[in-house]
């Protein structure tokens, strides 16, 4: 039970944390939930693909070295060439006009977000998953404290999540991270793997069985496919994943197993 | 099962795998002059992120920018003031920005109602400098025709008048009988009385009485037969409806539509919202556009996938010895199944969030592999039964526990698939098919735990041992 409560304390602290740094510091959000800027730049020759890569990746470096963010650029093109290219930064820019040469038509946009999603919405949806969870695991618990055991699953889920988000917001203030809609996506999977971990952790716990066996394999396995993801481009995808995988393993091993296991000793 | 039915089972199952891997992953090769063989993988449509076009020779999709009036109009073009009274071109009133920002944010989710009834399911919709809203889609071969369903403000009217109305007809001195929300679109169809197709609409709300109080007040006003007339933008849609007698259907429907198009296009207005803010009409400047992550993107995805779908069979082959095969091969399945999961349900486009949710749902299928086998070695090691009845007590010990992370995964992935938009929907898409095939694929792995048991004779090569020192039977 006191490895239990410590880290309950560990991760309420973490929480905190997040929150108060979520309200001092400016978290950093995407042009999926903030305005960002647009800058076209059209080449006025046709260009071949392998001279694009390289026109686009000098044109990226020349806009990053002026402070900004490239959130993704794409190429403008006509069904068989490329014209120009488009570049979404994170937050309002100005003053790169000297980035495009003389022979390229520069453009620039404010970008207006279009993904702003109802807090409700994820609310509501959480708030569904969650009485599933809690009556499944009730049943499932059914001859031995039903209830303790679908609130256990239930608070598990959510700490899990607000651990993950605080986390994710602590890292991204080191890391310089983004919350964008793959952001939430990763909150989905904490809650996922969260819940999973914790209806399985209660039943073997109460038949005093060792959630490790399988948890801490199918934690490493995760993450190393996390980590494919990343070597091939995508980072922030890594980190969400490799954060989700960490938290749901934390909350399971170090919360749940003890708090269940001291209830059936005490029994 | 003894040894020689073990292998022969093992070996058609092997085979089998191994010819589903290779019609979903053989690289596409001419088979005649006119047809090519595509593996399932290639058969999955690729989204905004990888690739817009659906077509795989054209990886581009098109986008138009409409231009927001900032000045208040009415729906004939007149300039007009916040009240909505006409007024001269010299006098005409700027839109404040905040309400013209409230007003385009209306018209975007207007727009996007049209498109999912258009069914561009790949489309997208950004805001640029407070002013103008550019669309893009996927589908390049009809990107013409969505970006003209998206011009029109969509303003429907139903009026009521005493004869067939002109040609040049001034609308604007009816007032309409019906609103937008009284009256549903029901369908269309080819009306062979008239040779042109037919849009039925069927009332809703209030919209019977309404309408039959109306047509009530009208006859007692006049003995004369009426017209209803529909009005999209201060034109006249279809043929007017004739009406003699006091009107009591749950109905309504105009012909004279010459294409099933411009019926289509009159039930859409009807069933999508009005844009608040009004498009300044010009000719559509088409242009194309490259997918977002680029032109491999996809490709490095599917490697990352093997990757992580080689290190998933490897570890399970170590971590549960001959036991592990078993899992290995339901790890190939899963992949297998999960490809063409995506290629099975159309509506789904792949983006960066399914290939996420795709992850999510192999390792989410690794640690329901690791959760059963973990439960048979389990049972072999705490009782000394016979490992036989240990593997089959064993897997039915672990059905409890599979059922359990099955709900606890789809409790949250499907309200997340119903209820969210974009990325949230598409990862959690994607880990609602991770369920279904994680499910199936425990029972290949099942049946595979029985039929290698007699392949290994020794018990720790099998991936179990004993912690207690009895023999079993």
């Amino acid at each position: 039970m006191k490895k239990a409560v410590i880290s309950c304390i560990i991760a309420v602290v973490v929480i905190i944390l997040g929150v108060v740094l979520a309200f001092v510091s400016n978290v950093k959000v995407n042009t999926d939930f903030a305005k960002g800027t647009q800058i076209e730049i059209a080449f006025n020759k046709v260009v071949t693909e392998e001279e694009f890569n390289e026109l686009s990746s000098d044109l990226c470096k020349a806009i990053e070295s002026k402070g900004y963010v490239v959130e993704y650029s794409r190429a403008l093109r006509t069904v068989k060439n490329i014209t120009g290219v488009r570049f979404v930064l994170v937050g309002e820019a100005k003053d790169f006009s000297e980035i495009a040469s003389a022979d390229m038509t520069l453009t620039s946009n404010v970008v207006y977000p279009t993904n702003e999603q109802s807090i409700w919405t994820i609310a509501w949806v959480l708030a569904i998953a969650l009485a599933v969870v809690f009556i499944y695991s009730c049943i499932e618990n059914r001859k031995a404290r039903p209830f303790v055991s679908g609130l256990t699953v239930v608070v598990i889920t959510i700490l899990s999540v607000l651990l993950a988000a605080s986390l994710y917001i602590i890292l991204g203030l080191v890391f310089e991270l983004y919350i964008s809609l793959l952001a939430i996506c990763g909150l989905a999977f904490v809650a996922a793997f969260a819940a999973l971990a914790s209806v399985v952790s209660v039943r073997d716990a109460k038949k005093s069985i060792c959630s490790c066996k399988w948890m801490v394999p199918t934690a490493i396995i995760s993450a190393l496919g996390m980590i494919a993801l990343g070597v091939f481009g995508y980072v922030s995808v890594m980190v969400i994943g490799l954060i989700g995988i960490v938290v749901a393993l934390f909350t399971s091993v170090c919360i749940t197993v003890p708090y269940i296991k001291s209830l059936t000793e005490n029994k | 099962m003894n040894k020689t039915k073990s292998i022969v089972w093992l070996c058609v199952i092997v085979i089998v795998l191994a010819l589903y891997a290779v019609v979903s992953f053989l690289p596409r090769f001419e088979i005649s002059a006119t047809d090519d063989f595509v593996p399932v993988v290639e058969q999955i449509e690729l989204g905004a992120d990888f690739a817009l076009s659906k077509s795989p020779n054209y990886r581009t999709g098109e986008y138009t920018i409409f231009t927001v009036n900032e000045y208040y109009t009415d729906i004939y073009g007149n300039y007009v003031d916040a009240e909505g009274n006409i007024v001269e071109e010299s006098a005409k009133v700027a839109i404040p920005q905040a309400e013209l920002d409230k007003k385009i944010e209306n018209t975007v989710s207007s727009m996007k109602q049209r498109l999912a009834y258009m069914t561009a399911d790949d489309s997208e919709i950004t805001v640029l400098d407070g002013n103008k809203i550019r669309v893009e889609v996927a589908d390049i071969a009809g990107s013409l025709t969505y970006f003209e369903l998206l011009q029109n403000t969509g303003k429907v009217e139903f009026l009521l008048l005493p004869e067939t109305p002109a040609e040049d007809e001034d609308f604007s001195k009816y007032e309409s009988v019906l609103s937008q929300k009284q009256v549903s679109f029901y369908g269309y169809n080819y009306d062979s009385s008239t040779s042109s197709y037919y849009a039925l609409f069927s009332f809703v709300n209030d919209g019977a009485t309404v309408f039959k109080e109306e047509s009530k007040a009208y006859r007692d006003d006049s003995d004369g037969v009426m017209y209803l007339c529909m009005v999209i933008d201060g034109k006249l849609q279809g043929t007017p409806m004739q009406i003699s007698s006091t009107y009591t259907n749950s109905y309504v429907y105009f012909t004279g539509f010459k294409t099933t198009s411009d019926a289509l296009v009159a039930g859409i207005m009807v069933a999508s919202d009005t844009y608040d803010a009004t498009v300044v009409k010009k000719n559509i400047d088409i242009k194309a556009v490259s997918s977002k992550l680029g032109e491999n993107a996809a490709q490095n995805v599917l490697i990352a996938g093997i990757v992580f779908l080689v290190i998933a069979a490897v570890a399970l082959i170590v971590i549960f010895g001959g036991m592990g095969i078993g899992g290995a091969l339901g790890m190939l399945f899963v992949v297998l199944l999960l490809v063409s999961m995506f290629v099975l349900v159309p509506a789904t486009l792949f983006n960066l969030s399914n290939a996420f949710g795709a992850f999510a749902a192999v390792a989410f299928a690794f640690a329901a592999q690791c959760v059963m086998f973990t439960t048979v070695k389990n049972e072999f090691a705490t009782t000394n039964k016979a490992r036989k009845l240990a593997i089959k007590d064993g897997l039915k010990a672990s059905i409890a526990k599979l059922a359990g992370i099955h709900v606890a995964v789809a409790a949250v992935a499907v309200p997340c698939a119903v209820f969210m938009p974009g990325a949230v929907c598409g990862f959690a898409m994607s880990l609602v098919f991770g369920v279904i095939v994680s499910a199936i694929s425990l029972l290949l792995s099942a049946l595979l735990i029985n039929i290698l048991s007699p392949l290994f004779s020794k018990d720790n090569v099998f991936g179990l041992k004993r912690t207690s020192t009895k023999e079993g039977k």
